[in-house]
């Protein structure tokens, strides 16, 4: 893997995200705060004919769920299950992950990069349910969609891994790169009747 | 701010919901009134002695405020102006605001003088089906079309952009309860007590319902007082969402219902940053009705005159908003609802003349308490004619018996200046209908009521058919309870139903039409909005459309705004007596969404304008915009379509020079083009090889380790599916590129193939289309511009052939660089990550500055790609097969692969089928229309034989200088030499072309090799 860093990496939402508050100015300050999480490793994993739980776990240094759609440790890395046998991986970029990955998994095991394939937005703020609710048709509902699980989904139209980091509520929201203006602008235009404060 | 006198000659001093304390200007055909706080346009209107408010669709007859609800037939008026406009609203569901403004609809030039009234004049002659009759089939219907849509108007809509936004949103309920009347409000809080998340919805600015216009009461205190406590125990639940001026107008599969929250309707303008509307979607486990019933009215001669109106509603307006909705009163019932009403407004001042009932006998206590205030009581009655022209001035009644007999009985007319009519209650069963619920008639209330479900719905109180209050409260209370418990929330022992005071009422007598006194031509509509009469049922009855929808369709009984709330009953309950049937037999017409209209900004909410989609944009979008570039939509994702370069402006003439410019580029020096949109696909797996063996056509045993080939497959019905290049990075691991059209399919053809037909096989496939920046570099001078930005790598023939794939790095940028072509020359893709992209194009357009590299769009590359033949989307668009797309070669006979049992089918091999060929004006200049129809001969007499059409085209190709097209003709490969004729009937173009060979430049491909 070549020197990171040397060239720069390029948000999508470059020129798109500007730091500010939009929208309404609610007494009790802006109801949504919005903002990029980068740069970070995205990494897909996925088992082949081997079982990863215990390899993956020994490289991470966190065990990821065996149960899909829910997540294990804090962001540094971040483990989301996605699926039978399948998880995404992200932390903030420093090491090369998926390098790492390789080495340490069974040749069997997939694993792809996708930092660049993915825009994490971090949505949070006391009205964040009620946003989500304008574009996805999940139940996000404590209760339904609890701290530590995610959910894969559309979300104003686009394909979607939404993390519930925790009940306050914060959400990371994976999105594809070549959607990522689109998603921020209607998170942005959904968010403005509750006053949005982006970081 | 709109000021008038304060007259509002039929307010009553006290009492109502109204706010005396807050009264708000409005304007109604440009005349000031002052109403209330708490008004309804249509009570407001009423308040200031508006009696006359529209006129009728077809006969352009006055008509008046005829209900208070959303059944509304005739108070249709023309809301607000300029951007905000809003044709066909109902005034009796529009909430007062100061500002107001509304016009009356379907009259010219006025509301009072309204010379289309001429068709009132010819009513003998237009009767159902009369401009079908007359005019269909003649020369100049579509002449006389125009004129019988403008006379028969429902209101004009505008093309000013919408100023205000829409939102959407999604609700997830274990019990949403439609209706917050009495039995909605019981089961809410029932369920709500449970702990249940329970939606509680209501069309109306606040809960109550029909309290609201009721004078009932609950454990001793006045109806309203239990509503509002409930209401507020409601709202101190934290699982309990309660949505008030929200209509619930569909209901759907899996229990999913639409409804509409009108947010702002009830301002001048929406606050900042808010909606004007937004509309849900709420998922539900189980759904309560409580949607109540709407009243029907008798059907009679002259039933439609300013000043008729429905019985329950002239008692919403003296109750809920303290207006008399007339002077002078008499009362047409066939149940004990006329003695109520004619209580009620005695109550509120009204002079009541009489109340007419046609039973005789039969009737509860509430005659008693009428008699005893010495209204008068005609018993075995009805109205048979009513006299006045822009509002009611009397009425003629007559003894019902004798009319029936068909003798001429006595008539006796009775001065008023108001009519209360009803005609019986029919269950709101729209949303159980929605859902395929059947509704079964039952004859005690001559009404329709939910049937068997398909759905978790169930109805309760009056939309069942339970009209008392009494039975309604105890509906909720134990709908609400069970369906908790059905659901696993606890309940806990039964409450009491609370104590009502309602008086016993008598029985109900069907009567679906007052018969016409002989010898006269009545006027006894039973559908107002749409001007059916019921001779106009019976006219088609006899004319043999017996059945309900027929009739629905021959007639527009039951069409328009208000779908036939107040008429589809009566409507079928005159045709069942034609035919001398039950009306159960006849059946009632299938309700349909919307419950009441839904303005189509609701449904777009937030998707319009750049949002109406998602759009995708590639690593370097922000460059192309920087750099001249005219952007095109290609599927979602923006694409460059050419550059223009500094200096020049935006005409045809530039674009056709940028376009030539860029063509001329890639052959002559170096093009590079933005290719990020290609779909990428990263295979990974011990069975990877055998995986893309069977995918594809052709073989890949043998694609060594830093080896690109070309593939084509096919769907499991042998037409061909995608075409891309795939490239082995590792022993294991392949990176396969698809068409930007098929990237989604073609992934998820290869998900459906490895989990559900051969989960046996070791691959795992992920998208890698965003992660990776892709660029072309093509032309003569792209081996010296790639040597430039790559000093390490060996770009000699020799050491890195065509399909050879190499990873490296660009300057600290990983890369992947590809010899592969799609434009027929020497040619190179550079693969790096996405967010290095831009910094990676920067680089080349550097390297490439002394070696004449230019950008290229989306014009270009057609050109380029038409000149080889080679085929994109618009050739492998679902219809050919491999063979005739000229792959037929590829097509391996040592494996199987998916679609090749049914690409071997006869007439999938049949070698007469289209074939791709070129195709080029024989006067070498007329462009050829894409889309363009292949003949042999333009003068042919239709039906003329279709040979084939054209795929693609190049309006110049300026390496050939000529337009040139590619197109798929039937046996294609014979005819190459032959002229064949491109016809656009459309744009009445025709062409002759000669057939070529797909390939017109290089054909023998030696620029690409070299």
């Amino acid at each position: 893997m070549a020197d990171l860093a040397s060239p720069q990496r390029r948000s999508a939402l470059e020129g798109v995200l500007v730091p500010g508050d939009f929208g309404a100015t609610p007494f009790n300050g802006p109801g949504i705060l919005l903002s990029e999480r980068g740069p970070l490793s995205v990494v897909q994993i996925e088992a082949g004919t081997e079982d990863l739980t215990a390899a993956a776990g020994n490289a991470l240094g966190i065990a990821p769920s065996g149960m899909p759609n829910e997540a294990a440790g804090t962001g540094r890395p971040r483990i989301l299950g996605t699926g039978t046998g399948r998880w995404l991986i992200s932390e903030p970029e420093g090491r090369d992950l998926a390098a790492h990955l390789r080495a340490s998994l069974p040749e069997s095991a997939a694993v792809t990069g996708l930092s660049h394939a993915r825009v994490c937005l971090r949505l949070s703020g006391r009205d964040a349910r009620t946003l989500l609710a304008k574009g996805c048709g999940i139940d996000i509902h404590p209760d339904a969609f609890r701290p530590d699980t995610s959910r894969m989904t559309s979300l104003f139209h686009c394909a979607a891994l939404i993390d519930c980091r925790s009940a306050e509520p914060v959400y990371d929201i994976y999105v594809h790169r070549s959607y990522a203006v689109h998603l921020f602008e209607m998170l942005l235009d959904g968010a403005l009747e509750f006053g949005c404060r982006v970081a | 701010m709109i000021r008038g006198k304060e007259q509002q000659p039929f307010r009553i001093s006290s009492g109502g919901e109204i706010e005396r304390t807050q009264p708000l200007g409005f304007r109604f055909d440009g005349k000031n009134y002052i109403g209330y706080q708490g008004d309804t346009l249509a009570s407001a209107l009423l308040a200031n002695g508006v009696r006359l408010v529209g006129r009728s669709f077809k006969y352009h007859r006055p008509r008046g405020i005829y209900s208070a609800g959303p059944e509304e037939p005739n108070a249709l008026v023309h809301l607000r102006s300029g951007g905000r406009q809003e044709p066909n609203t109902r005034a009796t569901q529009i909430e007062l605001f100061a500002g107001l403004e509304a016009k009356s609809q379907n009259r010219w030039p006025n509301l009072k003088l309204d010379l289309m009234g001429v068709n009132d004049l010819a009513s003998r002659f237009l009767v159902a089906g009369f401009y079908y009759k007359t005019f269909m089939g003649l020369p100049g219907w579509h002449f006389y079309e125009h004129f019988i849509r403008k006379a028969a108007g429902m209101g004009a809509a505008e093309h000013i952009p919408d100023p205000d936004s829409y939102d959407k949103m999604h609700g997830h309920a274990d019990i949403v309860v439609i209706g917050a009347g009495p039995a909605g409000l019981a089961a809410a809080l029932q369920a709500g007590e449970t702990g249940a998340r329970v939606f509680l919805i209501d069309e109306n600015d606040r809960p109550g319902g029909r309290l609201r216009a009721e004078q009932e009461s609950i454990d001793g205190r006045p109806a309203m007082d239990w509503a509002n406590e409930t209401v507020a125990a409601l709202q101190d639940m934290e699982n309990v969402t309660l949505l008030t001026r929200t209509t619930a107008f569909g209901y759907y599969d899996g229990d999913t219902i639409g409804a509409v929250e009108r947010v702002s309707d009830h301002l001048l303008a929406p606050a900042p940053y808010k909606v004007r509307q937004r509309r849900w979607l709420i998922h539900a486990k189980r759904v309560l009705l409580a949607t109540g019933a709407t009243e029907r009215p008798l059907v009679f001669d002259g039933n439609d005159r300013p000043g008729v109106m429905l019985a329950g509603a002239a008692r919403a307006y003296a109750t809920r908003f303290a207006v008399q909705a007339g002077k002078s009163a008499v009362i047409f019932a066939n149940s004990d609802d006329g003695y109520r009403t004619a209580l009620d407004l005695a109550y509120a001042g009204i002079d009541v003349r009489g109340v007419i009932d046609p039973r005789t006998g039969g009737q509860g206590e509430l005659k008693d308490r009428v008699a005893a205030r010495g209204i008068d009581i005609v018993e075995g009655a009805a109205v048979v004619r009513t006299h006045g022209y822009l509002g009611l001035a009397g009425v003629d009644i007559a003894d019902l018996e004798t009319l029936r007999s068909g003798r001429m009985p006595e008539t006796r007319f009775i001065p008023c200046d108001l009519l209360a009519t009803g005609g019986g209650w029919s269950p709101n069963v729209h949303l159980h209908s929605h859902q395929s619920g059947r509704p079964v008639f039952d004859p005690a209330i001559a009404a329709f009521v939910p049937g068997a479900s398909r759905m978790n719905d169930r109805s309760i109180g009056a939309a069942r058919g339970r009209f008392s209050l009494a039975e309604c409260l105890a509906d909720g209370i134990a709908a609400g309870r069970e369906t908790a418990q059905g659901l696993g929330f606890p309940v806990g022992s039964s409450p009491a139903t609370p104590a009502t005071d309602e008086p016993a009422t008598g029985s109900f007598m069907t009567l679906w039409q007052v018969p016409a006194l002989p010898g006269r031509k009545a006027r006894s509509f039973v559908d107002l909005q749409d001007d059916v009469a019921a001779s106009d049922v019976k006219l088609a009855e006899s004319e043999g459309y017996v059945s309900v929808e027929h009739l629905k369709r021959y007639t527009t009984l039951g069409m328009g705004t208000d779908q036939g709330k107040t008429s589809n009953i009566n409507g079928h309950g005159i045709l069942a007596e034609a035919r001398g049937m039950d009306i159960a037999a006849v059946g009632t017409t299938t309700f349909r969404p919307p419950y009441t209209p839904v303005a189509i900004g609701a449904f777009a909410g937030r998707e319009r304008g750049r949002h109406a989609h998602p759009v995708r944009r590639t690593p370097m979008h922000d460059w192309h915009l920087a750099n001249g570039a005219k952007m095109i939509e290609a599927g979602l994702w923006m694409r460059p379509q050419y550059y223009l370069q500094p200096g020049e402006t935006p005409s045809r003439a530039a674009m056709d020079e940028a376009i030539i410019r860029e063509t001329l580029a890639v052959r002559n020096a170096a093009g590079i083009s933005d290719v990020s949109t290609l779909g990428k696909i990263d295979i990974q797996g011990a069975d990877a090889a055998e995986f893309l063996n069977r995918v594809y056509i052709n073989g890949w045993k043998t694609l060594a380790i830093g080896k690109a080939r070309y593939g084509v497959m096919l769907r499991e019905d042998g037409i061909a599916l995608d075409d891309g290049t795939t490239s082995r990075i590792g022993e294991n691991h392949y990176y396969m590129t698809t068409t930007t059209a098929e990237a989604g399919p073609v992934m998820q053809h290869l998900e459906v193939l490895l989990q559900v037909h051969w989960p046996d096989l070791d691959v795992k496939v992920a998208s890698v289309t965003d992660e990776w920046a892709a660029m072309a570099i093509a032309g003569p001078n792209s081996r010296a511009i790639l040597s430039a930005l790559f000093p390490n790598t060996d770009f000699s023939n020799d050491a890195f052939p065509f399909m050879g794939v190499r990873e490296t790095d660009l300057g600290g940028i990983p890369a992947r660089i590809f010899r592969i072509s799609f434009s027929g020359e020497l040619a190179y893709e550079i693969a790096v990550p996405a967010d290095y992209g831009t910094a990676a194009w920067e680089r080349c357009i550097e390297a490439g500055a002394g070696h004449g590299l230019l950008p290229y769009g989306m014009e270009a590359l057609g050109i380029l790609r038409i000149e080889k033949g080679h085929v994109t989307v618009s050739e492998i668009d679902g219809r050919h097969t491999a063979g005739d797309l000229g792959f037929g070669g590829m097509m391996s006979t040592k494996k199987r692969f998916v679609g090749d049992a049914m690409a071997a089918r006869e007439g999938m091999a049949d070698p007469s089928r289209p074939a791709l060929v070129g195709l080029t004006p024989l006067d070498g200049k007329t462009r050829i229309r894409a889309g363009s129809v292949l003949v042999a001969d333009p003068k042919t007499p239709p039906p003329v034989p279709k040979l084939g059409h054209v795929s693609s085209s190049a309006y110049l190709s300026p390496n050939l200088g000529r337009p040139i097209s590619l197109g798929m003709l039937k046996g294609g490969r014979e005819r190459i030499g032959e002229t064949v004729w491109a016809v656009f009937p459309l744009r009445n173009e025709a062409v002759e072309c000669r057939v070529t060979a797909p390939v017109v430049y290089d054909e023998e491909g030696a620029r690409l090799h070299g």
